[in-house]
């Protein structure tokens, strides 16, 4: 009757020893969002970079040292880029003392232009030739947008379109760093 | 073999992802050129923009670009001597082989023909016409997308759990059977060949038996 016991004692112990770990590891999973995954980046200098805007004109990260950037990474082919586009827009107007600056992804110059005039653009958009600053910046698809503090620091890397209270939580983390 | 490993550290990796941040694996991404999405359903994928084909890493911009983003992401990283010209192609898409295209499912940069795996060959052919080796080249992309980038994981920190924990539940697997198995026989020989007790009848009628011999 005390073997019998053991046995089960054994298949218990055993059987827990498998299951909890799995158990942990979806309730962790499951609880969390998945866009949420922060970027290796987060907490090291932003990259540098010397692109041109779509008027040919010079843009470089350098220039605005000092300054909070959001940059964005979007393209005309991306819907969830068309979502947010107008919050990005509203909100570079409104908060003049952060620099905003687009980052257009395996898309064409022409059809940026197009559609910026047709939708607005209050900052400049920044032709990447070959993605060279994407991969740069570890950019995995589109929008990404990378929120950098005065001091050059990626304090966050914001995973597909951005809403309202998201975008005022990330600015004002920006304006402290 | 490799696909179950993989596997596994992806399976680590949603598990670990939001928890620790030293290794972190990218956000699928909301929203991939068409290409990208053709090829996941293992469909011929269109071609890359003209700019984006790969082939040009030979120019001398290019090489510059890709030195000052390497030495900006790995300081006190130094480039050989640059292969032969007609190597780098051919060495960059092996290293291609080895990396994620980070919009496809399970693709290497080698494998795939989205803009984003072919700008990251195009970077892999600039750093290797650089003279960079493999092992810089492959920290270079980890320093930017984390280890994930990886298609066969390292065998360093928490990795080695993916390497020894499917060695390790084999063996705890074939312990257990083993010993299920011999508990098994243990009872079936107590049910077989009872022992014979010193109160039970047949113990007693064997024990005046061997009294009637021994008077003998």
């Amino acid at each position: 009757m005390s073997k019998q016991r053991g046995v089960n004692l054994k298949v218990l112990i055993t059987g827990l020893a498998i299951i909890v770990p799995v158990l942990v590891l979806f309730a962790v999973s499951f609880g969390n969002d998945p866009r949420a995954v922060p970027s290796v980046l987060e907490g090291k200098p932003a990259p540098t970079f010397a692109l041109t805007d779509l008027d040919g004109r010079s843009v470089s990260l350098e220039q605005f040292r000092g300054k909070p950037v959001v940059i964005n990474f979007w393209s005309t082919w991306c819907g969830p880029c068309k979502m947010e586009h107008g919050l990005l827009q509203q909100s570079a107007r409104m908060n003049s003392d952060v620099q905003f600056l687009g980052v257009i992804y395996s898309d064409e110059a022409d059809k940026a232009r197009a559609y910026l005039q047709r939708a607005g653009s209050a900052y400049p958009s920044l032709v990447d030739p070959q993605s060279t600053t994407a991969i740069d910046y570890g950019v995995a698809g589109v929008p990404e947008t990378y929120f950098i503090d005065g001091s050059g620091t990626i304090v966050e890397k914001f995973v597909g379109p951005l809403d309202p209270n998201n975008m005022q939580r990330l600015l004002q983390l920006i304006r402290r760093g | 073999m490799r696909a179950f490993l993989i596997s596994l550290q992806l399976g680590l990796a949603l598990g670990a992802g939001t928890a620790s941040h030293a290794q972190q694996a990218p956000a699928e991404p909301v929203e991939a050129p068409a290409e990208a999405a053709t090829e996941q359903a293992s469909a011929p994928a269109e071609a890359a923009p003209p700019e984006l084909q790969p082939g040009a890493a030979s120019e001398a911009g290019a090489i510059e670009e890709a030195n000052t983003d390497i030495q900006a992401a790995l300081p006190g990283v130094t480039p050989g001597t640059p292969p032969p010209a007609d190597e780098v192609q051919i060495i960059a898409r092996d290293i291609g082989e080895g990396l994620r295209c980070p919009v496809c499912q399970g693709m290497s940069v080698a494998d795939s023909t989205s803009p984003a795996a072919v700008a990251m060959l195009r970077k892999i052919e600039s750093l290797v016409a650089a003279g960079y080796a493999r092992r810089d080249i492959d920290a270079y992309f980890v320093s930017k997308y984390g280890e994930w980038v990886l298609l066969k994981p390292t065998t360093s920190g928490m990795n080695k759990v993916v390497w020894l924990g499917p060695f390790v539940a084999f063996l705890a697997g074939l312990a257990l059977v083993w010993g299920l198995h011999r508990g098994g026989d243990d009872e079936e020989e107590e049910h077989e060949q009872p022992a014979p007790g010193p109160t039970s009848p047949a113990s007693s009628y064997t024990a005046q038996l061997l009294d009637e011999v021994d008077d003998d």
